[in-house]
């Protein structure tokens, strides 16, 4: 790739950028129920300040368009967050998900469902977010402390030991959540693997509102340390050696990847291969530069979201699949392409 | 490209060459252990400065990169301290330390595609600010020190797919852009074949002609004894020998420290001193007699 100038950089991104807007247009007119777009807009700017509305109407802003918002953030996020911890752990494989967060809070989220049939009071609404909500998010930040805890040697993290702790306590969160599976009553059973499998139902914009300022937060840190990102590329010594602070660039990276991770789990469960398809892609279009490959990645990785939450809405309408399946089943045939071409022209990652 | 904007008073300092050479690298009473009871530095003092080539030489474990790594600012030392221009290393910003000193390390990987102009371009890391895009004199210094070190020709290539050669002198080049007027390379021709040795040596020696202070790690005597303007001969955590080449290249010096059969002549052509390594003659004529 060409050095980065700020043409490119313009150029590239509204690519990106014509990409996720082209998704989020097209997806609000399919479902079970079509909408016309340009009628339901006309009709509501006729109908505006009226109590009652045109169901199209009401379809349209109260339905799709929050849903939409909502799967652009959280793939957007997740691709991100994905892009990061790859380099951070400087491996390919490297998810959202590696390190363990996303399996605390789902175990938070199974609790949730398994124990209010013995604790009714744990039922609460806390602001705009529910129980199950809540306990996810506190189990995701709960293990992202015990991770960044079990990593820390002698005032910094290292990466290994992250991944190592990550990945087994993971195994254990996992079992755990097998666990009450096992002691829960199936009706439950079920709600739990709905939850697991990922989600995006919405009603209204209670869960665009609650996740955005943890969004916010956790990708804007994430996209201000690209530069230094960049500098890990060609080892930690000799980042450090350019001015990098290494160790403070490993925690900011952990703890704000975890909340951007945290956020999304809680509102829509587990969603795979975004987080590791996305930035592979990107950066075979883009290169590696990570000034240009995060927000890239927020872009494709919200488009890309829409588009199959959109096939997950429709493919079986009135009935919705889980768009954890439908990311998984056109994602992963393309990313073996991908594989499959960069073993005969070049490498994928540096080092393999 | 980018147009190249008219920037305010540029916040670079003045390329080496044009710096006096007064600021001086100073190690005082370094001592460093990275267990208990276990110093691999034991009060190593040592004063560098800028225009000379200096060789740093030993046996494997003796604390060359753990010294190196000291006086690149790139650890604190256990005791004692590094000081530039009477400063301690301690005392200066991570950025304006990377402008003053530049550091390579050994077995440097790159983890994505990078191609030889982007990994140059990294370089310029301490001189860039916000989202760091290149101006023109960031262009300026890439071109210049990719022309130095003839590596433009393979430019858009991936670093990973060049050879040995040409990838070492990507990655010196990387770190020439920093413009920093002190260079600090572990063992830069450790996988170089000899003829890119020598390229690698006589580059950086012109670079310490053109007033930078280069100290090199190195494990070939002959190279250092020809090409370093001073050499510095670690042993066991202490400095066993400093200065000229033909004041530490003595037979008595390396036996001790080697411990190995060798001679000193001098190199016929060049004249500097050069090593000639005998092995252990007693157990070469016991190998001789049982054949395996």
């Amino acid at each position: 790739m060409a050095l980065l100038t700020a043409r490119r950089f313009l150029l590239v991104l509204a690519g990106y950028a014509l990409f996720a807007l082209a998704a989020m247009l097209a997806a609000p007119m399919f479902g079970a129920e079509p909408v016309n777009v340009p009628r339901a807009l006309s009709q509501w700017w006729e109908t505006r300040g009226a109590a009652v509305r045109p169901y199209e109407v009401d379809i349209l802003l109260h339905l799709r368009l929050p849903r939409i918002l909502l799967a652009f953030l959280t793939g957007g996020a997740l691709a991100v967050t994905g892009a990061v911890f790859q380099a951070l752990l400087r491996n390919p494989l490297a998810t959202p998900y590696t390190l363990g967060v996303a399996s605390g809070g789902s175990f938070g989220a199974v609790l949730a469902f398994f124990l209010p049939a013995y604790l009714p009071w744990i039922a609460f609404e806390l602001g705009p977010f529910n129980y199950v909500q809540c306990l996810s998010f506190a189990g995701s930040l709960g293990a992202m402390a015990l991770i960044y805890g079990l990593a820390r040697t002698g005032g910094r993290i290292s990466t290994m030991e992250l991944l190592l702790a990550g990945v087994t306590l993971g195994m254990i969160f996992s079992s755990l959540i097998l666990a009450v599976r096992y002691f829960a009553s199936p009706h439950i059973v079920v709600n739990m693997d709905r939850w697991l499998m990922g989600g995006l139902s919405v009603t209204g914009y209670g869960e665009v509102r609650s996740v955005l300022p943890f969004l916010a937060v956790g990708l804007g840190v994430q996209l201000g340390l690209a530069r230094a990102l960049d500098q890990l590329g060609l080892g930690e010594e000799l980042a450090q050696s350019r001015g990098v602070n290494v160790a403070r660039l490993q925690a900011l990276v952990f703890v704000f990847g975890s909340l951007a991770v945290a956020s999304v789990v809680a509102v829509a469960g587990l969603i795979g291969f975004v987080g590791l398809i996305v930035p592979h892609t990107a950066r075979r279009l883009t290169g590696p530069d990570h000034r240009l490959l995060l927000p890239a990645s927020l872009l494709a990785g919200g488009g890309f979201l829409v588009l199959c939450d959109t096939v997950a809405r429709t493919i079986i309408a009135p009935t919705e699949l889980p768009v954890g399946i439908i990311t998984s089943l056109l994602g992963g045939p393309f990313f073996i392409y991908l594989l499959v071409r960069s073993r005969r022209g070049g490498r994928m990652w540096g080092v393999d | 490209m980018t147009t190249p904007s008219p920037s305010p008073a540029p916040s670079t300092p003045p390329p080496a060459a044009q710096s006096p050479a007064a600021e001086a690298l100073v190690a005082h009473d370094l001592w460093h252990q990275f267990q208990p009871n276990w110093w691999v530095l034991r009060g190593v003092e040592l004063t560098f400065r800028a225009g000379e080539l200096v060789g740093l030489v030993g046996p494997n474990g003796t604390g060359k990169t753990t010294l190196i790594r000291l006086l690149a600012g790139q650890a604190a030392p256990s005791r004692g301290q590094v000081t530039l221009g009477g400063r301690p290393l301690s005392k200066i910003g991570r950025l304006e330390l990377a402008r003053q000193i530049g550091y390579l390390p050994q077995n440097v990987r790159s983890s994505f595609r990078l191609t030889a102009e982007e990994v140059v371009a990294q370089g310029r890391y301490p001189h860039q600010r916000g989202l760091g895009l290149l101006d023109a004199r960031d262009h300026a210094v890439i071109r210049r020190v990719m022309d130095e070190t003839r590596t433009l020709a393979f430019a858009r290539r991936q670093i990973e797919d060049l050879s040995g050669g040409e990838r070492q002198r990507v990655l010196l080049a990387s770190v020439l852009a920093q413009e920093a007027p002190f260079l600090m390379l572990d063992e830069p021709t450790s996988m170089l074949d000899i003829h890119h040795q020598v390229e690698v040596f006589q580059h950086i020696r012109r670079l310490a002609r053109r007033g930078l202070g280069v100290l090199v790690i190195t494990h070939d005597l002959n190279l250092a004894a020809h090409y370093c303007d001073r050499l510095v001969m670690m042993f066991e955590g202490k400095v066993e020998a400093e200065g000229a080449p033909e004041a530490v290249m003595r037979e008595a010096v390396l036996r001790k420290v080697y411990e190995t059969e060798l001679i000193v002549d001098r190199n016929p052509v060049t004249g500097s001193p050069m090593v000639v390594l005998l092995g252990n003659r007693e157990e070469e004529r016991e190998d001789r007699r049982w054949p395996c």
